[in-house]
């Protein structure tokens, strides 16, 4: 032991003061491994920063959105129409069923008798009156309010768009049979201005988004500039036990799927039948990629691009399939046709293959000891687009060829819910190999509108990926 | 600039400080990664490593303990990452020891170039443990969690490595021991 000892001091003290001096281009190349880190770090923050723009940008458009319906709200419970502020009443030809979609506070404009009470009565001539003064147009049954630049418009049902309203007051201003030479350019140009209010409107939400940006390129930039180099926010450092790991990862895994087909209504069950008896599941995998972020908390969120691959085997067989057989005398030139009966045998592989975007969030376990990690994922997936090829049955029990231009099939959109359990193994610092029972349940039929059954999937796969974490 | 100043400006992203914090330093850790990794290449990896890792997290240090101290547990860490400690395949029992008849008293003097020689000499398993217990004073207990192997293996490894090195020693001295 004493021995032992010896030679721990030996070495100790040996080696508590060797100073060798260190390789001469070392010093370079940390610098630049530095410079490059912060690049990194630098474009995640511009990556926050951005994201954060489009909130506060989609904030900014929903209050003042917003903001708009209330000002015009008590515009109209606060607006005075006196009998005074009526200068025209003209007969027109708008039909009162023309703005059914728009149903707006409703005012008794009998043209004696003008308040600002709210009652239900429908008033059945089409009448128009216009205020010029307020520049407000009040129809018989609803009112618009219309003001130089400013847009309000209210209370319209989701059948219809501002912007149908004020094209259709547009034309029928111009179409207007007026009894008195009042109505004409001006009150068109009262309609035009809600189009400039329009415009003021979007550019006023486009100013917002561009202040914004300068606020990112001029005070965050300086800000980021006085910002001492280290982590600007601490889900963004990199640390991996401790903090946000961002990841890239390829999968690729088998599927099982199961197709449930049902009638859209008038179609008979038989259909059904024919198409189950003469089709069944031969072979499904997912593949992809998808970047993801956890945090130090484990709550994470991923997305990224997935090819799903259903292929399904037809077998037809007819016992009786007729064929016309046409025999051509050589010499003569006289055809002559005979029939045959006989087994007609198909057996067709039908693909469809949709390339998606999934979008997920969940937990994930990151544990400091142990190089295993599970987490669960919940989400959403939109198709993108569908490719599909091959033979099914059609109503008539006859196998039909198609493709992408003839299918039943959709060639985009539709939406899937999807939820994976992962099992996580790190091979090293940066690598993680993963396990992931997987589920994926369309929401959507697959089939086309005019298809007369609805098709759906639900997929449940393992799927296994190659992760790189940052 | 004394060591706190140094740090402050690292913190401020000043490449001075940076350089200079690195000039300050460098030739011990040099001196601690020559001792884990197999050749001189290897051990500047550990280096730069270690170094981007220390400027990185460098607002974690809190000023607890020396700043020393603090960037040598960050390159140990960096060495042990890269040396693989995972992968090394440690023998528990103290069976197939190398022999050592009877052990001198006194030990030759070497210098640190002879004895990193003789270092690089241990089986990787060996050297992690003894730079670990005997040059970073290491408890069994840490090394354990560490290396992710059980006390009784690290003792095993320290046993083995110190009488492997001091065959070594008495071989290349020629010292004879009756």
């Amino acid at each position: 032991m004493k021995n032992n000892d010896n030679i721990d001091k030996l070495f100790h003290s040996e080696f508590d003061n060797f100073v060798p001096p260190p390789p001469p281009d070392a010093w370079d190349n940390i610098e630049r491994q530095i410079a490059k880190k912060d690049k990194r770090r630098a474009f995640f923050f511009w990556y926050f920063v951005g994201g954060l723009c489009l909130l506060l940008a989609g904030f900014s458009y929903g209050f003042y959105a917003r903001g708009i319906q209330q000002n015009t709200a008590s515009k109209t419970e606060t607006l005075t129409i006196n009998k005074s502020s009526i200068i025209e009443k003209v007969n027109t030809n708008v039909s009162p069923t023309l703005f059914k979609t728009v149903n707006f506070e409703q005012q008794n404009l009998s043209t004696n008798n003008v308040s600002n009470q709210k009652h239900t009565t429908q008033v059945t001539n089409n009448q128009l009156f216009i205020n010029k003064n307020k520049k407000q147009l009040l129809f018989n049954n609803s009112k618009l309010i219309i003001q130089k630049n400013n847009y309000f418009n209210e209370n319209i049902t989701k059948s219809t768009t501002p912007s149908t309203i004020k094209n259709t007051i547009k034309n029928e201003l111009v179409n207007v049979e007026s009894t008195t030479s009042e109505i004409s350019k001006s009150d068109i140009n009262i309609a035009e201005n809600t189009n400039k209010a329009s415009n003021i409107f979007e550019k006023q939400t486009a100013f917002s988004m561009l202040s914004l940006s300068v606020l990112k390129f001029d005070y965050v930039q300086k800000m980021m500039l006085q910002l001492p180099k280290k982590p600007i926010i601490d889900c963004f450092n990199f640390k991996k036990k401790n903090n946000a790991i961002y990841y890239v990862e390829a999968f690729f895994g088998p599927e099982y799927a199961i197709r449930k087909l049902s009638t859209k209504g008038s179609e008979p069950n038989n259909y059904i039948q024919s198409r189950e008896d003469s089709e069944r599941n031969f072979i499904a995998y997912s593949t992809g990629i998808r970047g993801g972020l956890v945090t130090k908390f484990g709550l994470a969120v991923r997305g990224g691009l997935s090819l799903s691959h259903n292929v399904e085997r037809m077998d037809y067989v007819n016992l009786w399939e007729k064929r016309i057989i046409e025999t051509r005398d050589p010499i003569s030139g006289a055809t002559t046709q005979s029939v045959q009966f006989g087994q007609y045998t198909r057996k067709v592989y039908n693909r469809i293959t949709t390339t998606d975007i999934p979008l997920q969030i969940g937990f994930e376990t990151n544990h400091k000891k142990s190089k295993w990690n599970q987490g669960i994922y919940i989400g959403g997936i939109y198709n993108m687009a569908t490719y599909s090829s091959g033979e099914i049955l059609n109503p008539a029990g006859v196998p039909i060829r198609f493709d992408n231009i003839n299918s039943p099939y959709r060639l985009k959109g539709g939406y899937s819910l999807t939820a994976d359990l992962l099992l996580r193994y790190e091979l090293n610092e940066h690598l993680s190999i993963t396990m992931e029972p997987s589920v994926r349940y369309q929401l959507k039929s697959i089939t086309k509108d005019e298809y007369p059954l609805s098709q759906k999937y639900t997929n449940v796969g393992l799927h296994f990926g190659l992760r790189y974490g940052f | 600039m004394n060591e706190n100043e140094i740090i402050i400006k690292c913190l401020q992203g000043n490449p001075l400080a940076q350089r200079s914090l690195y000039e300050r330093f460098a030739g011990k850790m040099y001196g601690v990664c020559l001792r884990y990794a197999r050749d001189g290449a290897e051990a500047q990896d550990m280096l730069q490593d270690g170094f981007v890792r220390v400027f990185r997290y460098l607002e974690k240090y809190e000023g607890k303990g020396s700043f020393e101290g603090w960037i040598r547990r960050i390159v140990v860490n960096v060495a042990l990452r890269h040396i693989e400690v995972s992968k090394i395949k440690y023998e528990t029992s103290y069976e197939n020891m190398p022999e050592v008849a009877t052990q001198p008293s006194v030990l030759p003097a070497l210098s640190a170039e002879e004895m990193l020689g003789y270092l690089r000499r241990l089986p990787k398993g060996y050297r992690t443990v003894f730079n670990l217990y005997a040059l970073e004073d290491y408890s069994h207990a840490e090394i354990a969690t560490e290396l992710g192997i059980k006390e009784s293996t690290s003792r095993s490894q320290l046993l083995k490595a110190r009488l492997m090195l001091q065959e070594i020693i008495l071989t290349e001295n020629k010292i004879n021991v009756s």
